[in-house]
């Protein structure tokens, strides 16, 4: 495997790992995650992030706000470079099209992100809380088709190579029985 | 063809060649040549038994620069060359994978190994599916990469990474697609126009003359005279110099590899298949639509050298389009019709003498006017399409057009 795509690929996992241990402090402590605070609608942020400031988890959020903007880096350019390897392995022309949308989409769903990442400093720092809830859904909406057509390509070549190969089974069968 | 290079290197002195009274001869077929009053004869004569220092020579006379800095104007450097890196990594990545599984089987004439050498219609380093992703797609290839975007065909005769990687991988095919980036790169294209638009150049060369007689002869290839005439009237006797010499590359290159009948070479019994590409639209456009999925066409204007292949060296010349807005694109009409004219009669060339290897991919007129990303490279869509046609002629599912010729439009 190409050595870049392998660097992402590990860059990525573990980022995700390290992320989901770092939240680990608030299902500990049960309190609201970071994605519900994003979800949240004005009143309900102002409620979380009061909740947070009493258990002193501010630093902890700007702690992980941080490895985000790293994680962002990664998953965007993981995205990239599996769509156009996928895109390129790709015959079907509207899959092959939307393989290449991907690519942007990647690079919108990380500004989505690193928006959504920056209202939430500020919000941590301010009253006057900004909703941050529309990035959000449309971030993991962009997501969400990216997996979604990256899968489908996945599994429509998985389906085609098998199909592809089911009849040289048959043949080195037939030629084994042949012989028997 | 190419993407975007500013090369930084300066003139060097140039290397002297010495002529002896044994060469003068072929000497002054060099002048005739580039002086585009070669007879047919003649260039047949030149072309027997052409090396590499005389191709040195013409090249060094057309562009009036020295062959280092020609060299290195050539070359492909900088986010380009790594970019072209990444890709042929990838692909050359899964050749070696294939190989590993057991692909070669010489018993199994339906699995081939396939070499491709060549530009940017054969590795668009990114966004585009280009040929050669499409015809990787087949799982009965196995095909190892050489191709950069930005490459001229230039770099691919005197780099000679395609020699080596003949003699090592022994391949069945060898595709090869050339000569753009040497048209029109480095805003070349400026250098081998007349802007008086009185140029009787094509009237002279007796030699592109029956090039275009054979082709009118042809009832699938159908020339629209007052397009070329009008295009003619703009090309220099340096494009027509140019045109003879990448004829005379051409068959070094092919000759090279296949050897004659009498004097087989190593790979006598290759497949070799060229292309030419399709007439490219001069423009500054920046191609905003409100199609989301056809996004990358301005980012690819934008960001990655359109405009300045076909449009800016033809206005660096002062050849106005205000009278004539086709003007720009009837030059460029006349100029690819004339190269793929040029590459089809290498295929005949080597047919003639019984040797029918090379075959010619015909992508004329399969883009039209809405399928090009930019000046120079097709939509995803019609590099594909070339791609199935190119798959066509290495399986030899179907057959040629006419003669060893694949003309893209009738597939």
């Amino acid at each position: 495997m190409p050595w870049f795509r392998v660097i992402l690929w590990i860059g990525s996992v573990s980022l995700a790992i390290l992320l989901y241990q770092k939240s680990d402090n608030f299902r500990k402590a049960d309190l609201p995650t970071i994605s519900e605070f994003e979800f949240a609608r004005r009143d309900a942020a102002a409620i979380i992030h009061f909740s947070w400031r009493e258990n002193s988890l501010l630093n902890t959020v700007r702690e992980i706000t941080i490895y985000d903007f790293i994680f962002i880096l990664f998953y965007v350019l993981l995205i990239m470079n599996c769509s156009s390897k996928r895109m390129n392995l790709e015959r079907n022309l509207i899959l092959n099209n939307l393989l290449r949308f991907n690519i942007a989409l990647a690079v919108v769903t990380g500004l989505l992100d690193v928006a959504e990442n920056v209202i939430l400093i500020r919000n941590l720092d301010f009253t006057d809380h900004i909703s941050s809830t529309w990035v959000t859904i449309l971030k993991f909406v962009f997501a969400g088709w990216i997996i979604f057509v990256w899968a489908v390509a996945v599994i429509k070549h998985r389906i085609s190579f098998i199909h592809k190969e089911s009849p040289n089974r048959v043949t080195v069968g037939a030629t084994l029985a042949d012989r028997n | 063809m190419i993407l975007t290079r500013s090369p930084v290197a300066r003139p060097i002195k140039s290397k002297t060649v010495e002529f002896n009274s044994s060469n003068i001869a072929r000497l002054d077929l060099i002048n005739c040549l580039l002086a585009n009053r070669i007879t047919r004869d003649k260039l047949a004569q030149l072309r027997t038994g052409v090396n590499a220092e005389e191709l040195s020579i013409i090249i060094q006379r057309i562009y009036d620069l020295n062959e280092k800095y020609i060299l290195e104007l050539s070359a492909v450097d900088g986010l380009l060359r790594r970019f072209n890196l990444i890709k042929n990594n990838n692909r050359n990545y899964e050749f070696d994978q294939k190989i590993k599984k057991g692909f070669r089987d010489l018993k199994d004439t339906k699995k081939k190994v396939i070499l491709a050498e060549g530009d940017s219609w054969f590795n668009y380093p990114i966004i585009l599916t280009d040929i050669i992703d499409r015809i990787r797609m087949e799982s009965d290839f196995a095909l190892y990469s050489l191709a950069s975007g930005g490459d001229w065909f230039l770099n691919m005769l005197t780099g000679r990474e395609y020699v080596e990687e003949l003699s090592l991988l022994h391949p069945d095919v060898f595709l090869i697609s050339g000569g753009g980036n040497d048209l029109v790169g480095s805003r070349r294209l400026a250098a081998i126009v007349d802007p008086s638009g009185k140029s009787s150049e094509f009237a002279e060369s007796e030699w592109a003359n029956e090039l275009m007689e054979k082709a009118k002869r042809r009832a699938c290839t159908q020339v629209d005279k007052k397009k070329f005439d009008k295009g003619c009237e703009y090309l220099s006797k340096d494009f027509f110099a140019l045109l003879m010499f990448f004829h005379l590359q051409y068959y070094f290159l092919i000759d090279s590899i296949i050897g004659s009948k009498d004097k087989p070479g190593k790979f006598s019994n290759i497949k070799i298949i060229t292309q030419g590409y399709d007439f490219g639209i001069p423009s500054h456009a920046l191609g905003f639509g409100i199609n989301p999925l056809k996004w990358y066409i301005p980012f690819i204007r934008m960001f990655l050298g359109h405009g300045g292949w076909l449009k800016t060296p033809l206005q660096l010349r002062g050849i106005s389009d205000k009278n004539d807005t086709d003007l720009h694109r009837k030059i460029i009409y006349s100029m690819i019709y004339l190269f793929n004219e040029m590459m089809i009669e290498i295929g005949d060339l080597f047919a003639k003498r019984d040797q029918p290897n090379v075959f010619h991919i015909d992508c004329r007129g399969v883009m039209g006017d809405k399928g090009w990303v930019d000046e120079l490279h097709a939509k995803p869509k019609h590099f594909m399409k070339i791609g199935e046609v190119f798959i066509k002629c290495i399986t030899s599912s179907d057959k040629p057009t006419y003669d060893n010729v694949f003309v893209v439009t009738k597939f």
